[in-house]
């Protein structure tokens, strides 16, 4: 009884790294965490080569970590933890005003002149192909929403990117539906939500002297409450997070569709297979069919790719309205115009979307086959700054 | 393979544990699976190199034995010449390993020349076994230590994992006797754990999490201030400190459970009120190993001021060399010779008189801008740093500058306390013995959660000692 507490203290600890070994040799790995939004490793393969390189001693250390039992558990301590230590951004993430989470971005991040290359690239390219070139850049919402990032925090200075005044700069009207009570961006994820989408696509559409429906008439829905996005798996576990609600337009012409080409990249394996689409509205549904919404994706985590199933190489949608004939959009793009795309319909026959990071195929058979009126650039501002592949379009 | 790594804790450790519980009672085959184990350990890293420190320990050994032959024959002068051929040839792989490149690119840039580099890469660990191997034939020559007849005794104590990779440097004479009168209890086993969790923690929880901010700061372009220059500076002197004593601490964990009694490699440093108090606190065993094989043999104090000084200049140039194959270490040394021989000379009495919190903060000035010699080896970039935090060059602050500062705030304090030892005594003045050890057992439990949660987050992990 006299050295109960010391050999009670060396088998509980001892048991306690024990058990984590074997689990690890015995348990079976997860291929996939939601909460991340990644691939795990997997269990490493054994070569005479690889051990030499150390390759596979670096495989099974990670191993080790990702797939230890409750891997969720121990992020989730370990990213509450973190707030002891800054109070004010973890993991690259800014705790911003009433926990809206921003992604922390610094100029050294992005390169200017790999932006200007890129203009100067399409604006040739318009003009060889004599097709009008607009450019939409999404402001990041830690540009615009400056004041609820913690005082002080370095945020990106995007004035030089507008200030050529060919780029539409929608820093102002998103920051004029903030103060008239919108919220154009979600809380937990780095993209615009779909109010910030609306006034995007108003001001396109505005600038092609379109009569702009309001929103309302697109009939919005809320089809999610527990969207945690993109900036939450980067400190996932983190307390005292609200939840982003998702809204999607189910008034929209009818008898749409989809083609698509080269793959859809939210290859997220979702938790339930398949959903009960008996709890979905008709308009929803049909637009499911019609290939316009992924509903099984708001069973994951990822559930911004509700919108066409994701990000595809290729992706055509015709509209059969006579009210839009004649008139053929073709986009470039990164996943920000998924969720403007869907305002655009009414007014378009053929809009043709482009995601240069899955296009393989050649982009003059893909211009010559829509014949577009327009060409929109839509991107995120950073994201098109950072664009490496443009020389896609020239082939 | 690293201590706070999911590996270590959870597979090596474990299994080596066990296996050497359950075997100790025959003293050789515990050595030997010790000696096997740490092979293991080595090679899981460094799985080519492995030979390199194999064949240190077989030449060590037998030149220990060839040494001590002579010695008994009283052949002093072959006994010399076998720990000449045992010295060259340490400091010989040594040197050819790690700074072979460095004499060459001092060449080129004197010179002008092309030489190629050889981008050798550096076996792990090397200046720690080299020094210790060659710590045993220069005892044996003195007669300090008898040479160790089991070559698997030896091949143990020269790969022993605990200390192999970042120290404390152990010397042979150190461990002689617990070699094969080593004994184990209960007691130790806790001792050692508990001694363990407290350095991963320090490791993991600290020296890491501040070590990144570190790398943050240190990378800033246009934003860096000399607010934000200070800070960095600070981050890094905590990230040296926690990292480098974790380390220890761990080591000096890990052989307590093997029954080993290893020396105290740091005593709470950053609670020195003078440059010379500063290092019989950091790095114990290194100033140690100097002192006993370069500075008394040189003569140390004994033969006038100037050869002192001499003494000590020798001592710092090759203590900063050791750190790494760099100017900017050299540089560091030398830093450090100038303030010990001011000290020694005249600031020593100066210091004495003043307040103790000048001395402190004497003390941790020429100690943090130390450390920005030691992080930065491109010269450009520590001369810009430098500047700034004088400065020169950069806004003094900005608001970035404070929402930093704001935003660490409470890290920053955390990591001054648990770098003195107000933790410890406030501890012994609060609660009887008893408590004190509950209340231990439950912290480092609480500890290895939050780092086991740390690693297993794949937090920023960086190996400090590469260039060792």
């Amino acid at each position: 009884m006299k050295k109960l507490g010391t050999k009670c203290y060396v088998i509980v600890l001892f048991a306690f790294l024990a058990f984590g070994g074997l689990s690890l040799v015995f348990g079976k790995p997860r291929e996939f965490s939601q909460n991340e939004n990644r691939y795990l490793q997997k269990r490493p393969e054994i070569t005479m080569e690889g051990i030499l390189s150390a390759q596979v001693q670096k495989e099974m250390e990670s191993y080790a970590c990702d797939q230890l039992i409750g891997r969720d558990a121990w992020m989730a301590v370990a990213t509450n933890t973190k707030r002891l230590i800054n109070r004010n951004e973890i993991n690259g993430v800014y705790l911003g005003k009433d926990g809206h989470l921003f992604q922390r971005l610094s100029d050294n991040q992005v390169s200017y002149d790999n932006y200007e290359k890129n203009i100067q690239l399409l604006r040739d390219f318009g003009d060889n192909h004599g097709i009008g070139v607009s450019f939409l850049l999404v402001p990041d919402a830690a540009i615009v929403l400056q004041d609820d990032l913690p005082k002080g925090a370095l945020v990106f200075d995007a004035d030089a990117y507008y200030a050529s005044g060919e780029v539409t700069d929608l820093r102002e009207p998103l920051q004029e539906a903030l103060s008239s009570g919108m919220d154009p961006y979600f809380w937990t994820d780095h993209h615009w939500n779909t109010d910030g989408a609306y006034i995007g696509a108003k001001v396109y559409l505005s600038s092609r002297q379109e009569t702009v429906l309001p929103q309302d008439a697109y009939g919005l829905t809320r089809v999610s409450d527990d969207f945690y996005g993109t900036t939450y798996s980067k400190v996932a576990g983190l307390c005292g997070v609200r939840a982003d609600e998702l809204r999607l337009p189910t008034e929209l012409p009818k008898h749409l569709t989809v083609q698509t080409r080269g793959r859809a990249d939210s290859v997220a394996l979702s938790e339930n297979s398949g959903t009960d689409s008996a709890i979905w509205s008709d308009s929803l549904q049909a637009l499911e069919k019609a290939g316009i919404y992924d509903l099984s994706k708001l069973t994951g985590k990822d559930q911004y790719a509700v919108y066409f199933g994701g990000n595809y190489g290729w992706l055509k949608i015709s509209n059969p309205d006579p009210k839009a004939a004649g008139k053929h959009l073709l986009i470039l793009k990164d996943s920000f115009a998924n969720s403007m795309v869907v305002y655009l319909l009414p007014y378009y026959e053929t809009i043709t979307m482009v995601d240069l990071r899955y296009f393989n195929g050649s982009f003059a058979q893909v211009t010559e086959a829509c014949d577009p009126t327009e060409l929109l650039v839509l991107y995120e501002l950073t994201n098109f700054a950072d664009e490496k592949n443009l020389y896609k379009i020239l082939e | 393979m690293l201590f706070s790594s999911m590996i270590f804790l959870c597979g090596f450790l474990p299994v080596v544990l066990m296996v050497y519980y359950l075997i100790s009672r025959r003293q050789w085959l515990a050595n030997l699976w010790l000696f096997l184990a740490s092979l293991f350990f080595y090679a899981w890293g460094e799985p080519r190199y492995i030979f390199i420190m194999l064949f240190s320990t077989v030449f060590d050994y037998c030149n220990g034995q060839l040494i001590g032959v002579f010695r008994k024959r009283e052949k002093p002068l072959a006994a010399k010449l076998v720990l000449l051929l045992s010295v060259v040839g340490n400091l010989g792989i040594l040197g050819f390993f790690k700074y072979t490149d460095f004499v060459i690119g001092s060449i080129n840039s004197l010179t002008g020349s092309g030489i190629g580099l050889l981008e050798l890469t550096l076996p792990i660990g090397i200046s720690f076994y080299t020094f210790q191997t060659m710590s045993y034939t220069i005892d044996v020559y003195r007669g300090e230590v008898m040479p160790q007849r089991n070559i698997i005794n030896f091949g143990m104590y020269v790969c022993l994992f605990p200390q192999l990779i970042a120290g404390p440097i152990v010397r042979y004479r150190d461990v002689e006797q617990q070699i094969t009168g080593r004994r184990l209890d209960w007691e130790s086993v806790e001792a050692g754990l508990m001694r363990f969790l407290i350095g991963l923690a320090k490791k993991v929880l600290l020296a890491n999490q501040v070590g990144e901010i570190y790398e943050r700061i240190s990378g800033l372009g246009g934003e860096l201030s000399t607010g934000l220059a200070w800070l960095g500076a600070i981050c890094y002197t905590f990230q040296i400190y926690f990292d480098f004593s974790g380390y220890s601490d761990m080591a000096i964990g890990l052989g307590r459970m093997f029954g080993f009694h290893f020396p105290e490699n740091f005593d709470h440093p950053y609670e020195s009120r003078s440059v010379t108090e500063f290092w019989r606190r950091w790095h114990m065993t290194l100033s140690g190993w100097f002192r006993d094989y370069v500075y008394i043999p040189l003569g140390g104090n004994r033969k006038g001021l100037p050869r002192q000084i001499f003494n000590l200049l020798i001592v710092w140039f090759l203590t900063g060399l050791w750190h790494g194959a760099g100017w900017n270490f050299v540089l560091w040394g030398l830093y450090y010779f100038v303030f010990l021989v001011l000290e020694k000379v005249v600031l020593g009495k100066v210091l004495g008189r003043l307040p103790v919190i000048l001395q402190h903060l004497y003390t941790m000035f020429v100690v943090v801008i130390g450390w920005v010699l030691f992080a930065m080896d491109d010269f450009e970039q520590l001369k810009r740093y430098v500047l700034a935090m004088f400065g020169v060059g950069v806004r003094i602050t900005s608001d970035f500058t404070l929402y930093e500062w704001r935003s660490l705030a409470c890290f920053l304090v955390l990591l001054m306390v648990a770098a003195t030892s107000i933790p410890a005594r406030v501890a012994k003045q609060v609660c009887s013995e008893k408590w004190q050890k509950i209340f231990g057992r439950i912290v480092t439990i609480i500890l290895l959660f939050l780092s086991v949660a740390f690693l297993v987050s794949g937090s920023y992990n960086p190996f400090l000692y590469f260039r060792f």
